[in-house]
Parts: C-alpha cells; structure tokens; sequence
C-alpha cells in the first residue's frame, strides 16, 4: 500500500514535470518580493531556494474548504493560503500593499478607487484570472444575502451602504463610495474566489440550483481536485485528525528578485494536534519546524535552543489586542437599582482609583512568565497609529502615553476624597452615604483570565474594596457584557492596526460600547468628541493627518476609563536554524492565521 | 477490695477462658475482627489525621490560603538546613530567598544566608483566622522567625504561579475534598434506603415503578451530566459555594440508584425470613417491621457502603475540578489545585504542584483500607 503511495506520488511529479504546468517565464505582471533589497522592510533576508517541506501543528480541523462562509479560524488558516486579494497588509510594516492589485489609485474627491490588476496571471487550473472573478466575489459571493458570510459587515460603510464594485475592463475594476472612508481599503483585501469553478453554485447566478447552495460548496467531501485558488499553496490532501497537506500553486504570480517562483517550499504540512501541550511537544521532538509559543513553553525550550538547533524569536513589544475591566457605568439602570453605586462607577475619580490598583508588573510576571508589556491605549501597541509612537509608523517612544501607575496608596486616597470610607467599622469600605459597597468581578475559565483577576481582587481587598471573584460562563459573561447587566468584568477584545475597527466598541453608539451603553443617548461632551475624532481619522488619506486625530482620540478613551487597559501578550515565536528567513515572522498575520510567518519566503537553507 | 459480683464474674470468665469459651457482645466482635485488620487500622489511622488536618486547615497552614506573595511565584518548596554552618546540628533553620530570571526565562530562588530564620511552633502573630470557625486566633503550627522577629517566606510544598503557598491550600483543600464524600451520602443514602426500602418490602405496582425510576437514573452517564451540571450551574451566575453543592447534589442524584437497587435485593430477601412473618404474626405493623427487624439486617451493608463510596466521591470531585467544572478559584480543593498540572511545561519546571495528588493518593487508599476492614469486621459471616 505504502509503495503504491509513493508510486502514486512519483507519477504525479513526473507527469506535472512533463506537461510543464505553469507559466514558461515569469509573467511581467509578477508580483516581486524585494528580498534583500536595502531601503525595504525584505532588506535582511535572503534568496531562497525551491524544494522540501515545512510542517506546522495546528489544533483543530478545517470544517471546510470555502473561504467566505468559514466562520473559524481552523479553516482560513488554509484557505488563506489559497487565496488572495487585491491588497494585503505588510506582514512587516503593517502597512497596506498591493497584492493581487498591481497598485490603485483614488480619485480627487476621495470616493473612488480604481484597481488594475495583474494581467496574464492563472488560477491553480489554468485559467486566466480577470476582473470578472473580482466582481463576482464582490457583487455575487460578499455582498450576496444569499451567502452567510463574515466578509459582508466588514464592507459596510459609516452610512451603511457598500462600496459599489464594477468592472473598467478585463483588468480594471472601480469601487466607488458614497462617503471618504479610508478603512475602506482594508476591507478590499478580501480573497478573490474563482468564478469559473462557483459561479454555478450561486442561486443568483444559477436559479437551478436552491437558495443557500454556495454555504455548502467546498466542503470537507468536495473532492481536493475541485479546489482551485490564486495563493501559494493548494490544499492537496487531507486526513481527518491526522494532517492537511498543501503543495505549492504552480501558477502564483509571486517571485523573488532573481526570477525564482515563490513558494520556496514544495509542499506545507499542518499535523492536526488535540492541544497546545502536543503541538510544544511535536516541536521540541523535531517533528515540526516552527511553533507559536505561549508564556510557559519558554523556560522550557530556550535552554535546548541552543543544542537542539532551533531559536525563539522574542519581542518584549506587545502583541495585537487589548485585555480589561470595566466597572458597569450603567449597573442597575434599568432596574433602577444601585443608584448610588452608579453614581460611583460614573465618577472618573472613582474609576481613577481604580486605574490606580492594577499591578502590572506582577501581573506580567507571574501570569505572563515576563514576556508582556503593559497597556493603555484601546489601539493595539503594533498599529502605525498606536500613540505611543510620535507619527505615523515611527518607533514606540510612548511620549503621549496617558498612565496610572501602581499606587494602591494614592487609590485609598481617592477613595478617601470620595467619602468611600468604612463607615461601619467591618473593615470594607461602604459608599458615601453609608451603605455598604460590594463588587463582583466576573470572568471566564481561562487561565491567564483568572489570574489578572485574582491579582486585582487581592489589590481590592488590600485597600478595603469587599470584591469577590466569580468565574462564569463564557456565554454568561457575554450576556452580562452586551445586555449591561453585570458590574465589574474583565475580558479582552482583539485589535488590528486600524484603530476605525474599535469604532463598535468606543463609539458612543458602538454595539460593544458595554461600560456604558446610555452614553448614546446622552453623550457627554468628551463621547462627542470620540465620535467626531473616529468619523475625522476615517475620513481622509492623509495618515498623518489621521494619526493626529487617533492620537487625540486615544488619549481622551484613555482619560476617560471606560475599559481600564490592563497588559497584553508580547509575541514568540520559535523555529528550527534550518527554516530560512524565519526570523521575519511578526505578530502581522498575512491575511489572518498565518501563524507569524510569511511561509512562501521561507526556505530549507539545508538544501 | 473487688464486690461479690465482680468476684463472681471473673471466675466465671476465667472458668470460660480455660474452657475455650470467651463471652462477647456483637459490638465487641466487630471491634476485636476490626484491630486484627492491620492495613486497615493504618488506614483508619490516616483518615483520622485528615480529618484533623481539616478541622485545624487554617491553624496547620502558615498563612491565608488566598494570600499572594507576588515577589515568590512558582517558589520551590523551602530547603529546611538542619545543620549550622561548622557542620553541628542545629535547631531547623531556613533562609530568605529572592528571585532572578535567568537568560532562559527560568527563575532561581538564591538564599541569602545572612539571616537564619528558624521554624518554631505555635506562633502567633500570622494571618487571622476562626480556630474551628469560632475562636479567633493568629497563632499558627509553624512559622520561620528570625532571632530579631523578622519572618521571612515558609514554603513546605513551594507555591503556585501567584505566590500562594501550596501547603496551606492542600489544608484548606481539604474541606471540600473530604466533605463531598459525606455530604452526597447525607443525600443519596436516605433516598437509596428509603426508596429501595419499601420497592422491596411492598413489591408489586410499587416497586415496579420505583424500579424504572432507578433505572432512569442507572442509565445516566456520570461525568458527562456532572460537567453539564457544572456548567450550567456556572451559567446562571450562581456563587461559588453555591455550584459546590449543586455538584453535590448532582453526584447524589445520580449516585442514589444503584443503592436503592441492593437495598431492595436484601429487604426483599429478609422479609420473608421466619422472623419477620412472627413479627407480623405477632401484629407489628409495617413501620415497626422494617426499622426494627429489617434495617438492623442491612445496617453493615451500608456501613461498608458509605466507607466506599467516600473515596469514589472524592475522586469524582477532583476529576470533575481537575477538568475545570467543579470548586472555582480563589476556593480551592485537591482536584482544583491539581488543574495547572495539565500542562506539561509546568509539570516539568514546577514538579512540586503535583504534591496535592498524592493527598489525593493517601487518602482515597486510607479510606479504601478503612472500609475493607469495616466490610470485613462487620461481616456475620466471617470466621474470627
């Protein structure tokens, strides 16, 4: 049986050698990593060559093949891959590049941008890839109610119409907007998906087939044959539970300098692993070459680094994402109960306090083994318009960072100023008028979770704050945090370098604004300006220009103490001394999932 | 100067013993076979030290159990020196220690051997607490005090990633772990009895009814239901203390039935013994005949029961802790301690946060020792 695999295998390769599948020179239009070239964010890497295998380790399963109607990450882990679109986000710069675009350019008045694509470039099957496949992903696949997706909420513009995508000629195509909204571009990374082998599956197009038909096209029993994509690999084999195989497209339209196609690699392995524990394992044995860590695999592999031939990439920069808690500045308003203990929350003195309780440092250390950094803007610290950087893209400098720092002294002071005194005699703290003031923080089971909360209760209760800690469900947690029924909860969201994408949770109106939803109806004057700031950075090209309104807008959310920033994960990662130009890899996943690596620049410098 | 009668008795006794005959009550008996039981004396003996390590968990443990020493996270446990530094032996001692990060991201607890601080017991001073809920008392077992007063961190098992010492936790773990075996008992064994009692004393409509029931309940798959429970419990915000005996509950709803079924098996079977007909002969009615005749038949089933379904109950609690869906931070119990050792890099570099396994260990094999010589004591049939 083995042998017949293999036999198997040796035929396909002589017969892809024989037939000469791909493009017989490098196509003009090609897009050109500038590996090496200085000035460039690819300067210290180097020219690779073509061959061998790399294998990661992934948890869980893909539940299908198609990329628009995935709605977990197992899947566009692949079909990411698969994939691409007209533009994509720098896996260094973070910044937005073309892609599949060869540039763009936007009109005047802001309101259209024009896209020429990449011409004489093919689909995995051989097909010519045209504008055609762009508006058919955009109008018939995206924008189609028809088709459960996620893409679709992301299209939307502040006014709630969709960007209206048509076609110049076979290798132009226009999106025109009824309002300047710069995040726009972000949005229009999304995968191109090949009309040629979908078109059939969408009721719009085809009315013999039902309703909903799309939702279950490229599924797991879709043969791998049907799969066709314009990225660099294409999903080849898969053993449930066991591995997903891809080898690499013979038609991408990636090269490097000196002509060489990209991917290096020949084919890229993920082995499915039930957990985080065989996945470190898998790597430390050798049998994957590279590895996402979390914080306690550290002290475990850095001392074998050294004679089992593989580095750890080490950041002390924080990672995307933001981790808090939120006193519930609406407790009780519906009901018309905690009057007072509202009145409380709702006084930035009291919240203040508060911001002053929270000990970072022990938090990174011992929940975070030391490999984080602490947090105070809702704009993730990796983002060009992160303001602890003085312009746009600059380097940290964190001159406008808005902090309180750990003084549980100055916090029982506040609390002091606020007639929140133990007025009883029991040792807690009561509120002004007497009565006594309890507070619950609530969590889910999630370890790193568990131990911020714990940190920050034993602080409480240092300071003679009666909290107590309750771990809930996470649905339970949701619930309380959306319907702004609970009282202090912590959790965490996760962040891009677009600071519009928090625009649901800080705006006044945002559906996530969950510290205090009554702000929409009565904004005060600094929610106002939130809003002004956030509909100002949106909407100009400028990114100076823009930076200057985020800066403002994440200086008055921080000042403001809505969510109370915590600290955040800094990035790891580790891979064996063989993997050439891994050293590249950035918490910047290209497009969503690639775990750290830009994979087709990777290369076995063993060869 | 002995009575007549102790006189008389004596000499009776001794005549009996030189004849071979010893005269014993039936509790005498048990208590004669139970001693003769070796392993399970031990066992007893050890059960014993549980429960008095309970009773006194926060007297025993040196500090709050929920205290966190930020600057000791994942301290090894505390290296005690017996000896001075000219090599004599000295009254135990141990030092200070302070952390450091190594270039590998692995931490060192260094001693600083200019201050001895030296164990002594039954010292005041330490965290508050209410000895056996009710006195309050700052005197601890033990602590380690300098010669000027000064104290310095006492870890006997290390501590965990927060700084709280592990010892002081098993203590207090130990409520929950050894409570939850008693505590489903109280519940399941009136239901099983009283239930698995009259299906077999009336038989009949009745006991083909409570039968299915028992069925039912047979026919539930433990674990899984127990984890739902947990989480369900969790998802209506309930407190702490309040999805402990929820969980406890459901343990002894799903734990009554296979009770109830032996227990019917017996009543069935002694209620058509010869004395039972004279009891109903004789006019006693139902309630007289099974508290008087027919439980005192079924009592050392039960007893032998209940000291084994203690051990099974703590071991369905810690897993069902150890998983994540029973006792909750900061409360603590065996099981929930041992939940961080699910990763294997904490294992490898912490080895002591496996400690509170072996308290599982020691004490479900003590009470299961304890019950074999229970079970064999209280057997009628075996021969002494």
């Amino acid at each position: 049986m083995k042998n017949a695999l293999i036999l198997a295998g040796l035929l396909v390769l002589t017969s892809l050698a024989v037939f000469g599948q791909g493009y017989p020179t490098q196509p003009a239009d090609a897009l050109i990593f500038p590996i090496g070239e200085a000035g460039t964010v690819y300067e210290d890497m180097q020219l690779g060559v073509r061959g061998g295998t790399i294998t990661v380790a992934n948890i869980e399963d893909p539940k299908g093949w198609n990329n628009h109607t995935a709605h977990e990450t197992s899947t566009t882990h692949f079909t990411n891959r698969m994939h691409r679109g007209l533009v994509n986000l720098d896996h260094i710069s973070g910044a937005i590049v073309p892609d599949f675009a060869k540039g763009w350019e936007i009109s005047d008045d802001g309101l259209v941008i024009t896209f020429s694509l990449r011409e004489g470039i093919k689909w995995s099957d051989g097909e010519p890839i045209t504008a055609d496949d762009v508006l058919f992903t955009y109008n018939d696949v995206i924008l189609n109610e028809d088709v459960d997706t996620n893409a679709r909420d992301s299209q939307l513009l502040p006014d709630g119409t969709y960007p209206l995508c048509e076609k110049v000629d076979d290798y132009t195509v226009t999106f025109t907007m009824s309002v300047i909204y710069r995040p726009a571009l972000n949005a229009l990374s999304f995968n191109i998906m090949p009309k040629h082998k979908l078109a059939d599956s969408v009721h719009k197009l085809n009315p013999a087939v039902p309703a909903g038909t799309f939702n279950e096209t490229w599924t797991l029993d879709t043969p791998l044959s049907e799969l066709v994509g314009n990225g660099p690999w294409i999903v080849s084999d898969y053993q449930p539970n066991v591995s997903v195989t891809m080898t690499r497209n013979p038609y991408y339209y990636g090269y490097d300098p000196s002509g060489t196609q990209l991917p290096y690699y020949d084919t890229y392995v993920s082995a499915i692993v039930t957990n985080q524990d065989v996945s470190m394992l898998k790597f430390r044995n050798g049998e994957t070459d590279v590895y996402l860590l979390r914080p306690e695999d550290i002290a475990i592999l850095l001392p074998e680094g050294a004679s089992k031939g593989f580095q750890i990439l080490i950041t002390d920069q924080p990672g995307y994402g933001t981790t808090w808690f939120m006193p519930n500045q609406d407790i009780g308003l519906a009901e018309g109960t905690d009057n007072e203990k509202r009145e409380l929350y709702r006084n930035v003195k009291f919240r203040e306090a508060l911001a002053h309780t929270i000990d970072k440092e022990t938090m990174i250390q011992n929940v975070l083994n030391g490999l984080g950094g602490p947090q105070w803007s809702p704009v993730s610290v990796p983002s060009p318009f992160y303001a602890g950087r003085d312009f746009y893209g600059g380097p940290i400098t964190e001159n406008n960072a808005i902090t309180f720092e750990y003084d549980p002294a100055k916090a029982a002071g506040i609390l002091d100023e606020l007639g929140v005194i133990d007025a009883d005699g029991d040792g807690w703290r009561d509120l002004p008028s007497g009565d006594p003031l309890t507070i619950e923080i609530n969590s889910n089971d999630n370890t790193v979770r568990i131990g911020y909360c714990l940190i920050l209760q034993d602080d409480w209760r240092a300071i003679g704050l009666n909290a107590t800690f309750q771990v809930v469900d996470f649905n339970t947690l949701v619930n309380r945090l959306f319907g702004a029924s609970g009282d202090v909860i912590q959790l965490g969201l996760t962040g891009g370098d677009e600071p519009n994408s928090g625009a649901n949770v800080y705006r006044s109106c945002g559906s996530l604004h969950a510290y205090r939803y009554s702000a929409c109806d009565e904004p005060d004057e600094i929610d106002a300006r939130i809003d002004e700031l956030l509909a100002l950075g949106a909407g100009t090209f400028d990114l100076d220009e823009a930076f200057d309104y985020y800066t403002e807008y994440q200086q008055l959310i921080s000042a403001q103490l809505g969510y109370i920033n915590m600290v955040v994960r800094s990035f790891q990662y580790a891979y064996y001394d063989y993997v050439g130009n891994a050293f590249k890899s950035s918490p910047i996943s290209t497009p969503g999932g690639n775990n750290g690596l830009l994979m087709e620049l990777c290369f076995d410098n063993r060869l | 100067m002995a009575t007549r009668a102790q006189r008389r008795s004596q000499k009776a006794q001794q005549k009996s013993e030189e004849q071979g005959y010893v005269s014993r009550s039936q509790g005498q008996m048990i208590w004669q076979a139970f001693r003769r039981h070796r392993v399970g004396n031990v066992g007893t003996i050890i059960v014993l030290l549980f429960i008095v390590g309970a009773l006194f968990a926060q007297f025993i443990g040196p500090y709050d159990y929920s205290r966190q020493f930020r600057t000791h996270p994942y301290a090894p446990p505390s290296k005690v020196h017996w000896r001075a530094e000219d090599g004599s032996l000295s009254r135990p001692y141990v030092y200070g220690t302070k952390r450091t990060i190594n270039e590998f991201y692995q931490a060192n607890y260094e001693e600083d051997t200019s201050k001895k601080f030296y164990i002594r017991f039954f010292v005041s001073g330490g965290a508050k607490y209410r000895l056996l809920g009710l006195i309050p008392s700052t005197t601890h077992l033990f602590a380690a005090v300098a010669e000027d007063g000064t104290r310095t961190e006492f870890f006997l098992f290390g501590s965990d990633r927060l700084g709280r010492d592990l010892f002081t936790r098993c203590m207090v773990g130990s409520w929950v772990s050894l409570a939850v075996g008693p505590l489903v008992i109280l519940i399941s064994f009136p239901l099983g009895i009283v239930l698995g009692g009259v299906s077999g004393y009336y038989g009949g409509g009745v006991d083909m009814f409570i039968q299915r029931i028992c069925e039912v309940f047979l026919a539930i798959p433990g674990l899984p239901i127990l984890m739902a429970m947990g989480a369900a419990l969790r998802g209506f915000g309930l407190s702490a203390i309040l999805v402990f005996f929820g969980v406890i509950a459901a343990l002894a709803i799903i734990s009554w039935g296979g009770l109830a079924r032996i227990i019917r098996g017996q009543v069935l079977a002694i209620r058509e013994m010869d004395f039972v007909t004279a009891a109903r002969a004789a006019g006693a009615n139902d309630l007289r005949i099974i508290l008087r005749h027919i439980t005192p038949n079924i009592t050392s089933y039960l007893v032998v029961n209940a000291t084994l379904t203690i051990p099974g109950m703590m071991l369905t609690e810690a897993a069902l802790s150890f998983l994540g869906y029973g006792i909750q931070e900061p409360m603590t119990s065996w099981g929930q301690l041992l939940n961080v050792a699910t990763n294997v890099s904490s294992i490898e570099l912490h080895p002591w946060i496996l400690i509170p396994g072996a308290f599982i260990v020691v004490s479900v094999l003590a009470f299961n020792f304890m019950g074999d010589a229970v079970r064999d004591a209280v057997d009628p049939y075996s021969i002494i």
